[in-house]
């Protein structure tokens, strides 16, 4: 059992903004006191990591336990996004779990040679929308055991 | 290409004119060489009948000497009577004479003889040197001519004494001591009144049979002579077949033992001697001619020697130019045919270039077109799931927090949007499956086909333990294929059969591999004498009407409603299209409320075999 309680922190990648409410009203049906933070497209997700401009004072950018990331997205797509974190040594720690619509083997496949901890396709009901988030929350938080945080 | 062939024409042309040249000048000199035969053997045939003709005309002496052998005395009229008879058959034998050796002391006893025989001024006598006749000189012998016939014309001869003429006295006592018949050079005749030329026959008369010459000349009684005239004996002899009766050949006739110059007894001229060709000149010596050496000497003219040759170099010149020519043209008729046909090669293969550049772009239009058909299955996979699963999240969405305000009406189009959208959802899935097995590069690698039946079995259990079904798998090989695409195939045709059953019979499924080793065997037609791995799916569920074994091929046909037989109308077009990419066939037997069987072919690739 971790004991990183409240700390943790999920960041969520989607420029979706339908996907947004959804994942957001899951996590809220589950009644987890963790913070879920989003951010639109991979170039946001990569200032939010390294404290760059509108995250610049980091207060507002806690380092998030996990990272859900959706694949296609604007600006910079989930899989630059991925090999940036994952060739940063700052940030290749923070387990990555990509959540997207596409079920492409070549996707699957490129994922986890990047370096991806998961892969998971988007669940088609509301229903296992939430049970997916709940089983994420319980097997990061709660059963994996991970570095200890850095600054 | 055209310059070489004209040269080759020019040599064919000269190399055939000169062969033609040279044919054509070898027939010549063959043809010269028999046409000079042919005119010496005439030659010589003149030759051998004036030969006859001198025998027969000197041999009259002969006769006439019988008549001395046998009479001791023969008198003027004897003479006459023989020698008219003689002169008859001969007509060539100017005159007949009697010479007697008279000595000086009975000069005046044979000048009265004669005198009183009717010759009334008789008296020996010689040729004057002015030429008129004169008493004979004094010598110790005469010789003169003492009978003589016929007479008419010959008046003048009468009396002369061949002793006076040199010529004529050299032939007497070389007769005489010889003992022989001979003949005189020719001498121009006492009696000649034209220009002929003449000679005498002489043949000595003895007493007794003396056998030298002291004895000859003691014991001569004179000479039977005979006055020929060359020109008619030639005439005589002179067939008419011959050549020289044309005009066209001259021919002389010589005195060869007449020394330096030799003499000319008779010459047949032409009126134009320029045309003679002398190089054909020909020579026959003639037999002994009375202890003289006679020739003669024959000159054809250029129009003889015409007359003579034959068409041979002519005709051989002809063919070998008509030859060559025809060659030539030959020649150039290929050479034509040639350039027009290297002419047609080029259009041919700039055709042919056109058609493969056409062919290039058509096949870079299908890879373009291949390329937008995969993005349109990633837009299918993405971009349009993307919508659908918001629409079905949302009812979900609404179904739970808002049910309570719903209506029953409200909720039930809410159920119903939600059937609709994943009937959409497995539409896409279908229609994904579809355009991958077209747009996807196979991997062709060794597959287990027993395995994939396997893995599509525990796939369908739901359905197996649902309908009670029951599915017996045989005799499945390995084989060269794509392996994604043969389980698609096992997975839509035993999940066809499992889901087309009849109401209240529960399903029985026989799949069953076979491999066909070509050549037609087992009655079915093999592809290109390839060998066939033959896969056979059999059911015994509803079947269908003949007519529309085509039809359920084509992607989203189908026989029934939705609400009987759920599906897409998508999976059996998938299986033509596997069977297609995989260089084979599929193909369908059906008979209604009794089953369906379908066969699928596939050409088994050597590499394949070799696996196996």
């Amino acid at each position: 059992m971790g004991d990183t309680g409240n700390s943790f922190t999920l960041l969520m990648a989607e420029d979706d903004p339908d996907d947004r409410l959804l994942i957001k009203e899951a996590w809220e049906e589950n009644q987890f006191a963790n913070e879920l933070h989003f951010v639109e497209d991979g170039e946001e997700l990569m200032e939010y990591l390294q404290h760059r401009d509108k995250y610049a004072n980091g207060v507002d950018a806690l380092r998030p336990g996990l990272i859900l990331l959706d694949l296609n997205m604007p600006k910079k797509d989930g899989r630059e996004a991925l090999k940036e974190i994952k060739t940063d040594p700052n940030l290749r720690q923070i387990p990555v779990v990509v959540f997207t619509t596409s079920s492409a083997e070549e996707d699957i496949v490129r994922s986890y040679d990047t370096g991806a901890n998961s892969y998971i396709t988007k669940p088609v009901t509301f229903k296992a929308l939430i049970e997916v988030l709940r089983i994420l929350r319980t097997y990061w938080l709660e059963t994996v055991e991970l570095p200890p945080q850095k600054a | 290409m055209k310059k070489r062939f004209a040269l080759d024409i020019a040599l064919v042309l000269g190399l055939g004119i000169a062969t033609s040249v040279a044919m054509g000048w070898m027939s010549w000199r063959s043809d010269t060489s028999a046409v000079a035969a042919q005119f010496h053997d005439e030659v010589a045939e003149r030759a051998g009948l004036l030969d006859r003709q001198l025998v027969l005309d000197l041999g009259v002496l002969h006769s006439l000497k019988v008549l001395y052998d046998t009479s001791e005395d023969v008198s003027r009229q004897d003479f006459s009577t023989v020698a008219m008879g003689i002169l008859k058959r001969h007509p060539n034998v100017q005159a007949l004479e009697w010479i007697p050796k008279v000595p000086h002391e009975e000069r005046p006893a044979y000048e009265t003889s004669a005198r009183s025989d009717g010759y009334r001024d008789f008296q020996i006598t010689q040729r004057a040197s002015q030429g008129q006749m004169i008493q004979a000189e004094v010598r110790p012998h005469y010789f003169p001519v003492y009978f003589v016939e016929p007479l008419v014309g010959n008046e003048l001869a009468v009396g002369f004494d061949l002793a006076s003429s040199s010529t004529r006295l050299h032939a007497l006592v070389d007769s005489q001591n010889s003992g022989r018949l001979l003949a005189t050079a020719s001498i121009t005749l006492v009696q000649e009144t034209g220009d002929q030329k003449g000679f005498l026959g002489l043949l000595p008369i003895y007493d007794g049979a003396p056998t030298s010459a002291t004895e000859r000349t003691r014991l001569l009684r004179g000479f039977v002579l005979g006055v020929f005239r060359i020109g008619d004996i030639f005439q005589s002899a002179s067939p008419r077949k011959l050549p020289g009766d044309r005009g066209h050949v001259a021919i002389s006739l010589i005195d060869e033992s007449a020394g330096a110059g030799n003499a000319v007894l008779h010459r047949q001229s032409l009126t134009d001697d320029s045309r003679l060709v002398h190089q054909f000149s020909y020579r026959k010596a003639l037999k002994d001619v009375a202890g003289r050496h006679w020739a003669i000497v024959a000159t054809p003219t250029g129009d003889y020697i015409s007359a003579q040759r034959s068409w041979a170099p002519l005709i051989a010149l002809l063919v070998g130019l008509t030859f060559t020519a025809l060659l030539s043209v030959y020649l150039r008729l290929i050479s034509t045919r040639t350039a027009q046909v290297e002419r047609l090669v080029e259009r041919r293969t700039n055709e042919l270039q056109e058609a493969n550049t056409a062919l290039e772009k058509y096949t870079i239009d299908l890879e373009h077109s291949n390329r937008e058909l995969q993005s349109f299955a990633h837009v299918a996979s993405h971009d349009l799931q993307e919508p659908l699963r918001k629409v079905q999240m949302f009812g979900d969405r609404l179904m739970e927090r808002c049910s309570g305000e719903l209506s029953e009406q409200g909720q039930d189009y809410v159920a119903r949007m939600h059937s609709a959208t994943s009937r959409m959802q497995t539409l896409i899935d279908d229609l994904l499956a579809f355009s991958r097995v077209t747009t996807k590069n196979q991997s062709l690698e060794v597959v287990d086909l027993a395995r994939i039946a396997k893995l599509v079995l525990s796939d369908l259990e739901t359905r197996i333990e649902q309908t009670g079904g029951t599915v017996h798998v045989n005799d499945l090989p390995t084989i060269h294929a794509d392996r994604t695409q043969m389980h698609q195939l096992l997975q839509n045709l035993i999940g066809n059969a499992l889901k087309f059953h009849r109401p209240g019979q529960p399903p029985i499924v026989k799949v069953h591999g076979s491999i066909l080793n070509g050549k037609g065997g087992n009655g079915v037609q093999d592809m290109d004498g390839q060998a066939v791995f033959e896969l056979t799916v059999q059911d015994n569920g509803i079947g269908f009407e003949e007519k529309y074994r085509d039809r359920i091929f084509t992607i989203f046909q189908r026989l029934h409603g939705r609400s009987a037989y759920e599906g897409t109308g998508v999976g059996l077009a998938v299986c033509r299209k596997v069977a297609e990419r995989h260089g084979g066939d599929i193909s369908v037997n059906s008979v209604p409320s009794q089953g369906s069987t379908f066969v699928v072919r596939l050409p088994i690739s050597h590499s394949a075999e070799e696996e196996m």
